[in-house]
Formats: structure tokens, sequence, C-alpha cells
């Protein structure tokens, strides 16, 4: 009788490894499998990435010297091949957990698959508003420098900072962080600055403003009499 | 070929006269105040000398607002008696019409072209309707080389003020000239001679037309095309050349991005031609040279220096990405000199626009970008241009320039060199 209730807990603890047993080989085969396809998926995307030329357009885009800026030493190729990688080991671990049936893992990947697809968006937007940002700052910059604008350098550069805080604040909105505050905290950002402008020059500068674009008109009047007469073409 | 540039009534008009032996192509937008002039001088000059042949001219306007279509039409020579020994068989005909596609000279020219192609002309050419120095002789020497001599292509030579045509001195003729080995002194002039089987060319590609070709970049093409398909080329004296004035500040960068472009994109289509050629030779020359005294032009010295000094110091985030170091250094050291001594060397420049073709060839970054940051820089070699130039006469200004081409057919090596590296 002792020898039976002593024994009870390693029959129970056989019968249940008998029932899960199955499933830890088939996670750990899933794993291995995942591991293996992930391997194989790497290798395919670094020929792939090498076929296109990949760094070269990220050197030509300025990537590369963001890399270096931030002090990261893979190339563009290696560090896109790693996240591939790396996702392709979380989701088939994910899969892998989702056999064993269990009610908080489930919901746990659940969640978290739901999730991934806002992750990558925002990622996409960010790194869209990054390039975009640079453009059209240095399409401005270049554009007010040919028309001789004294402050070309801070007005591309406000514009810089301020499309790269659209799309940050585009970003976080889309992870879903903290909605109301980013955004009120966006609207207050830019509502107050044009509001401090338009009452830097509407009433603090008012005559400076009136002097300043009296001499403006002034002066593009006596330079446009001071125009050169002879033909580039 | 497609043939849907042409109105309906362009059409109708060209069925009626069937046939003609030499078309005038003007391409016009705006130019009220001088077409008739120049309908005047192309008429005369059709009339004294080509009495024999079947003429039209053809204007093509960009829908101007100033009645320019109107002078036109309106617009005849009254007595040909003073000018004409011999009378002409046929009288000269007209073709007004508005030209469709991108606005601009390429587009104009491209209606020109097709109207002489279904008219089977031998022989066309084609003037700016804002000149005020075009004489009858003009039209003689841009088509007698064709219906004469069997050229296909007349570049003009004219007698300019030595500050006049800037890009054409310091870049646009000095590159082509190393690039394809012709000595074409006004690749760039705006009129041009040319026979029936090169305008049959310039139509064959029609999507070279949504291209700047279609505006300011349509004569370095013409020219670049005649060169590199073997067409027989040649230049010919018109004297000097007065334009209608017009503030030429008004968006030079966007004028030079298309004129640099479309030399830059012919590197790119002709490398197989350029890559062979080493130096440069002569083309044939036709009609009288002689001195003309050209009018005396303002130049604003300060602001160009300006914008250099401005462009090195602002830009130099963008220059950095595709202007070796050195280059740069030279820049810097130079917008930090006194403008009285501000000198820009031709070795400097020369490396500079080389670099500028590399960095567009290899698209370092948006090429709209490079070429756009080029107006300050060359800025600044004018500035330099003027300022050693101040005393000097038109000959030894002509001296420059060749010194200038000399240096830009030494340096081609290290254009070829990093053009195939890439």
């Amino acid at each position: 009788m002792m020898i039976l209730s002593f024994s009870s807990p390693f029959v129970l603890f056989g019968e249940r490894l008998k029932i899960i047993g199955p499933k830890i080989l088939e996670v750990l085969l899933i794993i291995l499998l995942g591991f293996i396809f992930a391997w194989v998926l790497k290798l395919l995307l670094r020929k792939f990435l090498k076929w296109i030329k990949f760094d070269d357009l990220c050197d030509r885009l300025g990537l590369s010297t963001v890399l270096a800026r931030a002090n990261v030493r893979r190339s563009p190729s290696d560090i896109i091949r790693l996240i591939l990688y790396w996702v392709v080991i979380f989701g088939v671990i994910i899969l892998s957990l989702s056999t064993l049936n269990v009610r908080v893992v489930d919901e746990l990947t659940s969640s978290l698959l739901l999730y991934l697809p806002r992750f990558f968006v925002a990622v996409l937007v960010f790194i869209f508003g990054y390039f975009l940002a640079k453009f059209v700052a240095r399409a401005i910059l270049i554009a007010l420098v040919n028309a001789q604008v004294k402050s070309a350098k801070p007005i591309s550069l406000a514009v810089h900072i301020l499309i790269l805080i659209l799309f940050l604040t585009m970003s976080i909105e889309q992870l879903g962080i903290a909605k109301g505050v980013v955004f009120v905290t966006y609207a207050i950002l830019l509502g107050g600055a044009v509001l401090a402008l338009a009452l830097a020059f509407g009433l603090g500068g008012k005559d400076m403003a009136k002097n300043f674009l009296e001499k403006k008109a002034k002066t593009t009047e006596k330079s446009k009499k001071k125009s050169d007469e002879f033909s580039h073409i | 070929m497609t043939r849907g540039i042409l109105s309906k009534e362009t059409i109708k008009k060209v069925k009626e006269y069937s046939n003609a032996d030499i078309v005038v192509g003007i391409p016009s937008y705006n130019n009220a105040r001088t077409i008739a002039h120049v309908i005047r001088a192309v008429s005369a000059g059709l009339a004294k000398y080509f009495p024999q042949y079947r003429c039209v001219i053809v204007n093509s306007d960009g829908g101007s607002k100033d009645g320019t279509p109107n002078i036109v039409k309106d617009t005849m020579v009254e007595d040909f008696n003073t000018i004409l020994i011999e009378h002409p068989l046929y009288t000269v005909n007209k073709i007004i019409t508005p030209y469709h596609g991108i606005p601009g000279k390429g587009s104009a020219f491209r209606t020109i072209f097709e109207i002489a192609h279904r008219l089977g002309a031998k022989a066309c050419a084609v003037v700016d309707a804002d000149l005020r120095s075009i004489t009858p002789e003009w039209i003689e020497g841009l088509l007698a080389p064709v219906a004469s001599h069997g050229f296909d292509f007349v570049a003009p030579l004219y007698q300019r003020h030595k500050y006049d045509g800037t890009i054409t001195n310091s870049i646009v003729y000095p590159l082509t000239r190393a690039l394809y080995g012709k000595r074409i002194r006004q690749p760039i002039g705006g009129e041009f001679g040319m026979s029936g089987s090169l305008i049959s060319h310039f139509l064959k590609d029609e999507r070279i037309y949504n291209t700047d070709v279609a505006r300011f970049g349509i004569d370095i093409w013409m020219t670049t095309t005649a060169v590199t398909n073997g067409f027989k080329v040649c230049q010919s004296f018109l004297g000097a050349k007065i334009h209608d004035h017009k503030d030429p500040e008004t968006d030079l960068s966007s004028m030079m991005v298309q004129v640099v472009s479309s030399v830059f994109n012919l590197m790119e289509r002709y490398y197989p031609v350029w890559s062979r050629v080493s130096d440069s030779e002569a083309v044939p020359e036709f009609g009288f040279k002689f001195e003309v005294i050209t009018e005396p032009v303002r130049v604003n010295l300060e602001r160009m220096v300006g914008s250099f000094n401005q462009g090195v110091s602002d830009l130099s985030s963008v220059l950095e990405k595709f202007l070796s170091p050195d280059v740069l250094r030279s820049l810097r050291r130079i917008s930090n000199s006194n403008i009285l001594e501000f000198k820009f060397p031709k070795e400097l420049w020369v490396r500079i626009i080389y670099e500028f073709a590399l960095a567009y060839h290899k698209s370092v970054i948006s090429r709209h970008h490079i070429l756009s940051s080029l107006t300050p820089v060359y800025l600044g070699r004018t500035a330099s241009f003027v300022n050693e130039n101040l005393d000097t006469s038109p000959a030894q200004v002509e001296q420059e320039v060749e010194n200038l081409c000399l240096e830009f057919e030494e340096q081609k090596p290290y254009l070829l060199s990093n053009f195939n590296a890439s």
C-alpha cells in the first residue's frame, strides 16, 4: 500500500509524459527545422542582397553613414539578414509553442502576432520619414542657396526636424503607445510654435518686421537694377 | 512612329502645301517684340538665296499671350526689289501652329521636325524668335552647306560678347569637344541647319521628347546625336548674336540643370563612342569671318562671388558626398579670398565638372540635387573668368576658352578611368 502510494506520482508523471512527450518532441523538431530554415533563408538572402548591390544602394542613400555614425560596424545587408533570421526564429518558436495547446501561451502568441504588423508598419513609417526628411531638407537647402537666401541652412534644418517629428509621432501612434498623449503633445508643440512666431512677428517684432520687409523690397529692387546682362547659354 | 503631335489644322495646312524643299522653323513664346524682324529676315533670306526652292516658314508657338502668332501671320516683306536681283519662283508659305507636349523649346522643335518630315524637306533650319541681330545671310549660312555641299548638320558660329554664353564656354563646348572630339564652338547655339535625313533620325526616338531634351536640352542633344551617329557636321559664321534682353538670372539653376543633365545623359548613352576618343579635330567652316563690336554688358561680380561663397559654406554637406577632399579644400580656400583677387583655376574647374559627371553617373545622391548644387560653383568660376578678363580683347578671351578646352582634354583620362570603375 505504502509502495503503491509512493510510486503513484511517478506513474502519474509517466502517464503525463506519455501524453506531453510527443508534443515536446514536436516542439523541439519544429525549432530545429526552424533554425535550419532560417539559416538557409539567411544564406539565400545574402546572395540576393549581393546580387542587387544592396550595400551600394544604402551607401548612396546615406544609410551606411547613419549606421557608421551610430557606431554600428555591421553592413546594412548583414543587419537585414540578421533581422530576418531572428524574425523567422521568433515565428518558429511561437509556432512550436502553439502546438502545446496551453491557453496562456496561446493568448500570448496570438496577441504578439497581432502586434507584429503594427510594429513593422511603425518601423517602415519611421524609415520612410527619415529619408523623406533628408531629401526634402536637402532640396530646400539647395534651392535657398541658389536663391541666395542667407538663412538657408537653419530653414532646411527646421524642415528636417519638423518632418522627423511628424513621422516619429506617426510611428508612435502606430505602435499604440500613449496615443492621446503623443498626439496632444505634438499638437501643443506645433500650435505653440506657430502661435509664438505669429505673436513675435505680429506684436513684438512689428516694427522690426516692417523695417525688414521694406529693406528687403528695396534690396530686391536694387539687385534687379544691378542684375547681370549677359546670357549664360 | 507616333504622328499625333500635330493639330488637325496643321495637318490640313501641310496637305495643302503638299511638299517643300526647305523648311525654316521658329519656336516662339511671347516674342512679339522681335519676331516680326526674324520673320522678315528669314523671308528675305529664303527669297534672296533660295529663289528656286519651295520654302515654308513654320512658327511653333508655346501659347504666347502677347499676340506673337498674329504678328507672324501679318508679317511679310513689303518690297523684295530692294534686296533681290532674281525674283523667287515660289512664294514663301507660312504655317503657324501651337506645339504639344512638355512646354519648352525641344517640343517646339519636334513639331517643326514633324512638319519638315511630312513636307519631305531636303533642308531645314531653326532660328530663335528673340534674335535682334539676324540678317538674311544667316539663312544662307545655315542652309547652303546642306542644300549645296551635302552636309547634314550646320552649327552656328557667332561673334559674342566676351562674357556671353558662359555655360557654353565653361562647360558645354569644352566638355563635348573633349568627349566627342569635334570642335563645334556653339553646340547649344540655338540656330541650326539640318538635312532631311537627319530630321528623320531626330524623329525616331520619340521617348527622348519626354526628358529635358523637350526643354533647354534640345540643342546639345541635336549636336551630339549628329556627331555620334556619323552625320556630316560643319559650322557656319553668322556674325554677332544679340538677343532680346531678358533677365538671365531668371531661374539660372533650372536652365543649368536642363542643359547639364542633357550633356550627362548623353554621356551615358554614348559611352562606347566617347571612351574611344582621345583628342579633337576642327570641323569644316563656312562664312566670312569679320570683327563685330558687341554691346557692352553689366556684370554683378559681388553677387556672383557672394553666391559662390554661400554655396561652398552652406552646401558643404552636399558637395562632400561626391567631391574629393582636395577639391573641397581648394574651394574653401578660394571662398576666403578677396573679391578683387578672386581666382578659380581652370584645372580645379575641370576636375569639378568631371567629378559632378561621375557623381551623376553613379547617382551618388538624387541627380537633380547634384546638378542644382553646381550653380553656385559655376557662378564662382564665371566671376573668376570675368575678373581675369576685365581688360582682355575678344581674341584673348577666345584663347582662354581654347586653353580651358585643352585642360578638359588633358584631364579626360581621369573621367574615363573613374567612369569605367563604376
